[in-house]
């Protein structure tokens, strides 16, 4: 296999993977999702963003099945958990680049408890060579105004999945740019996508639809590499 | 937030309440749903005001556009219908219409959450678009065939109160079709048979506890059928290849010469020789529901399916028992 072909697999080979993956999660197989991840994902030749992408198809699907009732709360739930042990299954086994000495804060705003896209958010970096503090879920505006005066990142991730808590994102936005003006700021999550009208609203420096073009932007932004 | 977002949300509990109360003096949706649901359904009403208040925050109907659209997959799935969400969204408008001073933007975001249950094309799209004049003619036939469904039946005191028996009757029975129709429609759209037969199931238990008629929901789907076989080419795109001539009778209204009532449709459609005769429709026959063949052949083969677990459901239901059958589950 050349060089390009094993950076850039074809999609269907990530199709695969992730149709295999959701069926370990589904019967709340631990160690097979960890094994079709590491031994056919990241041994068989897939990039850690590669895989970071079949877990978040993945996700995307298990969300779809409890939508249109294919599985319950509880195994939605089961399945979510399992890709939490993956994720940091596969931290562990990455190559991180080389830390490019950028500090990067990522954040779920107050009342926000969907906390894994942000958590991908947050390994993609890490192993982008960022140096990230990942504050998880439901971030109390207060507590990340005071870490950020504790850190001095230089980049605010915010992540926000359900609608009703974008009043919480706007607020936490207007508070940091008073205490931090000069603090670039990325927002993403579900509601993002729901709402096009908010980067108009609210002008963040980078919106990201998902991790890897999240990292891209950021790399971008704070010019790393150039 | 805005003085609108504010009175809304100051009376949110008042309206979501009012809502879900006015939705629940039908006996359909406490025999459907339950307590369960009615618990739910008081607190979707207030999910919906959330999403109405960020969408005018956002001053941007398409906050609610994209929520109408995932309540629609999500209740479908767990037994609603479209209608009933459009049944919900119509009756927070009126309580906000009627409660909220200067309302006009929050009514345009419901009315745009409305318009986005419309799905956006295909069979699912085109039978929506011909609900209304296909329960009317539902309604002609099964009316003609049936007429003691709606002379000996016991209404509630509301609707009689202010029409005749017969007539409140055949307003909820008009209704139920505009069910059908809804389930079959959403049941299109998703590719999943099984929410239409479940919903025909439930109906028909339903049904036979309140005294209706035996068979009444598979006449009515048999009806239902006919009339969506028997129409004629649509305007848009490709029709029913089948000639009218050799599709039966016509389901007009009763114009036949001395008959004084229409001539029984083609009972042969979903029948198990399932031929059709030749009958030639009288020639000022109007063209009430113009369906494409697609759309026809994908409602019939939902409608099979219906009409199996109906027989199954009566098969298995003829011993002591009298079990309420299973249904597609309810919302979580």
């Amino acid at each position: 296999m050349s060089q390009a072909v094993s950076e850039h697999p074809p999609m269907d080979s990530r199709d695969a993977l992730c149709e295999v993956y959701v069926q370990a999660q589904l019967v709340g197989d631990r160690r097979e999702a960890l094994r079709v991840i590491v031994e056919q994902g990241l041994r068989g030749g897939l990039s850690c963003g590669d895989v970071h992408q079949v877990i978040q198809r993945a996700q995307r699907e298990i969300g779809r099945l409890w939508l249109e009732d294919r599985i319950t709360i509880a195994q939605e739930h089961m399945a979510t958990a399992i890709s939490q042990v993956v994720l940091s299954h596969v931290y562990q086994y990455a190559d991180a680049l080389p830390p490019n000495g950028k500090r990067v804060t990522v954040a779920c705003v107050e009342g926000e408890q969907h906390d894994f896209p942000s958590r991908l958010v947050a390994d993609s970096l890490d192993l982008a060579g960022f140096e990230v503090r990942f504050l998880g879920a439901n971030v109390p505006t207060r507590h990340l105004l005071q870490m950020l005066s504790e850190q001095a990142p230089d980049l605010l991730v915010l992540s926000v999945t359900m609608t009703f808590n974008l009043p919480a994102l706007r607020d936490a936005v207007a508070r940091v740019r008073e205490e931090h003006p000069h603090l670039p700021l990325a927002i993403g999550g579900g509601a993002c996508v729901w709402n096009k009208t908010l980067a108009e609203e609210l002008r963040p420096d980078i919106v990201g639809s998902d991790a890897s073009e999240l990292v891209s932007q950021a790399r971008e932004l704070l010019r790393i590499g150039s | 937030m805005s003085g609108l977002g504010e009175r809304l949300q100051a009376k949110a509990a008042l309206l979501g309440e009012r809502a879900t109360r006015e939705m629940y003096e039908d006996p359909f949706w406490q025999a459907r749903f339950g307590a369960r649901g009615r618990e739910q359904a008081e607190k979707d009403s207030q999910f919906h005001l959330s999403y109405l208040l960020q969408a005018l925050a956002a001053q941007d109907p398409a906050v609610f556009e994209n929520y109408a659209r995932w309540l629609q997959t999500l209740l479908v799935s767990r037994g609603m219908c479209s209608r009933h969400i459009d049944e919900n969204f119509a009756r927070l408008a009126q309580a906000i219409e009627d409660e909220i001073e200067g309302p006009e933007a929050a009514l345009e975001v419901l009315r745009a959450g409305r318009e986005a249950l419309l799905y956006p094309e295909g069979p699912a799209r085109e039978l929506q678009r011909l609900a209304e004049p296909l329960a009317d003619r539902t309604l002609e036939v099964v009316t003609s065939r049936q007429p003691s469904w709606f002379s000996l039946v016991v209404t509630h005191a509301s609707m009689a109160a202010f029409e005749s028996a017969a007539q409140a009757e055949q307003t909820r029975f008009r209704r139920d079709v505009l069910d059908h129709i809804a389930y079959l429609a959403d049941a299109l759209h998703a590719g999943r048979a099984e929410l239409f037969a479940d919903h025909a199931v439930w109906m028909q238990d339903f049904q036979s506890r309140r005294q209706a008629p035996p068979r009444r929901v598979e006449e009515t789907l048999l009806a239902l059928d006919e009339c969506l076989g028997l129409t004629a080419p649509s305007a848009e795109g490709e029709t029913n290849p089948t000639p009218r001539a050799a599709r039966g009778t016509s389901i007009a209204p009763a114009k036949t010469a001395g008959s004084g009532s229409v001539p029984p449709p083609a009972r042969a459609s979903l029948r198990p020789a399932r031929k059709r005769p030749s009958l030639s429709p009288p020639p000022d026959a109007p063209v009430p529901v113009p369906a494409t063949a697609e759309l026809c052949a994908a409602s019939r083969q939902l409608i099979e399916r219906a009409l199996e677990r109906l027989a199954q459901q009566r098969a298995s239901s003829a011993g002591p028992s009298g079990a309420p059958p299973a249904v597609g589950g309810q919302q979580q």
